[in-house]
């Protein structure tokens, strides 16, 4: 099994049942997630190979053909830098429980 | 000792810029200073200076975008030159070090890590300073990273005043005790006497600069507060603000707008459990603990587990939702506490914390975490 990244509240889960679309976008750098009031974000990041970036049915993907650097930038940058694998991932959110709406929501960073 | 007493009363000085109290800006003097950069590299002096009260002021911002780099100060400029190129230090640190960062700690009793040990002085560098080991390292003191972050601009880290001062204490360091084939020249006397004029404008309370089309662009320096880990931090009010100008909130290193911090003086356990942003919540969570906080409250441990750095599952009665189940928790990566709410199905603390995760519970073992 490819190795699954939990970087804070970012999850990047190894999936290969997805087809990468012609239009998706192509970055050797890209913000998953960008908090706003804090100034923190998630990033992936590859010094030679792109990144794809897509989106299908809601569901967020990247994929890379070489292993590539997920950081974290602002802050503490308590959640330091990790290796992602090459192949498919994923984009999760890790969630939490609204007790008000009774409902999950995700975790803002 | 490590380095001179010199050196470590230079840093001493410096310490005292880091975290900002109450001060009367001396414009005159600052000008003053300021402008005998420019005389002592030669350079005429600019025609016409313009004050602005802090460095988001729309002019100041403009006027770094236009001279294109805060290093277009022309006495900036000199001094850069003169301690890169010029300088007896930087002539050793290419010839025996390949850099200046390892000239540094190519000679251990100097380094930034045994001052940490060390006497008061260095220690107050690398533990309470933001002239840590890690800013000198990156060469940024904790300001100048600031304005780097700050959505404003990059640029406008290059025209703080204190932008040098790590060069500053490393190039003392050298003229104190140089390398005997690299005796100390009238480049290294230059950059230090440049140094000096910048640090005494800095005490005068001038903050910023920046030089565009003869004209010279200053900003006071602001009023900062950080706390025992150099972060910027206040809880009675902006930590870093300018006098009649712009306010900037942090608690604990993390930003906040001006509303959530108000929000955040008054908020109970409720509030802060279900604070929005999760940095934010373990940001006020420094201020008032987990353990601190349950203790106000009716509460029931459900489960508890050691793995992944340890997670309680706790059953709470909150006035205004009754029963609820929190999950509280330390970061992988670092000594913050976390806290959050869970389903109330929830009975399983680590199975919750796969599961809010997307995963099960042999993932998140064997998964990178971090």
């Amino acid at each position: 099994m490819e190795t699954l990244n939990n970087h804070g509240d970012l999850v990047l889960y190894p999936f290969e049942g997805v087809t990468r679309p012609g239009d998706a976008a192509l970055s050797k750098l890209h913000i998953l997630q960008d908090s706003g009031p804090t100034g923190n974000r998630h990033e992936v990041v590859s010094k030679n190979a792109l990144i794809f970036r897509w989106t299908e049915s809601g569901v967020e993907y990247i994929h890379c053909d070489e292993p590539y650097l997920i950081q974290h930038v602002g802050g503490d940058q308590e959640h330091g830098v990790q290796e992602v694998e090459a192949g498919t991932r994923k984009v999760l959110h890790e969630m939490e429980y609204n007790p008000w709406d009774k409902e999950l929501k995700i975790v803002i960073d | 000792m490590d380095y001179s007493q010199k050196t470590a009363d230079l840093i001493e000085r410096q310490c005292r810029n880091v975290e900002r109290e109450d001060f009367v800006l001396d414009k005159k003097l600052s000008e003053e200073l300021i402008l005998k950069t420019y005389d002592l590299f030669d350079l005429p002096r600019p025609k016409k200076v313009v004050w602005y009260k802090d460095i988001f002021e729309k002019k100041f911002v403009d006027a770094i975008d236009s001279a294109g780099s805060a290093w277009s100060a022309r006495s900036a400029g000199s001094a850069g030159s003169a301690r890169s190129a010029g300088s007896a230090w930087s002539a050793w640190s290419a010839g025996s070090a390949g850099s200046a960062g390892s000239a540094w700690s190519a000679r251990s009793a100097r380094s930034a890590g045994s001052a940490g040990s060390a006497g008061s002085a260095r220690s107050a560098w690398s533990a309470r300073s933001a002239w840590s080991a890690r800013s000198a390292g990156s060469a940024r003191s904790a300001w100048s990273a600031w304005s780097a972050r700050s959505a404003r601009s990059a640029r406008s880290a290059g025209s703080a005043l204190d932008y040098d001062f790590d060069w500053f204490v490393i190039e003392h360091e050298y003229c104190e005790n140089p390398d005997s084939d690299f005796p100390v020249n009238e480049h290294d006397k230059k950059y230090l006497k440049y140094c000096e004029l910048l640090m005494q404008a800095k005490e005068a309370g001038l903050g910023y600069r920046v030089e565009y089309e003869d004209t010279l662009y200053l900003v006071p320096t602001p009023l900062v507060k950080i706390d025992v880990e150099n972060r910027f931090h206040s809880t009675n009010g902006p930590a870093i603000h300018w006098k009649g100008g712009a306010e900037v909130f942090y608690i604990h290193g993390v930003k906040f707008t001006e509303e959530q911090f108000k929000k955040s003086q008054t908020a109970t356990i409720t509030d802060i459990i279900a604070w929005e942003d999760i940095d934010q919540r373990s940001a006020l969570l420094r201020e008032r603990p987990i353990k601190e906080l349950l203790e106000t409250v009716q509460k029931t441990l459900v489960d508890h587990s050691d793995e992944c750095g340890g997670y309680d599952l706790w059953e709470l009665n909150l006035k205004g939702i009754g029963t609820c189940k929190v999950l509280a928790y330390s970061g992988w990566s670092s000594a913050k506490e976390y806290i959050k709410f869970v389903p109330p199905e929830s009975t399983n603390a680590l199975e919750t914390v796969a599961k809010l995760r997307h995963q099960t519970t042999n993932e998140l073992l064997v998964s990178k975490k971090s």
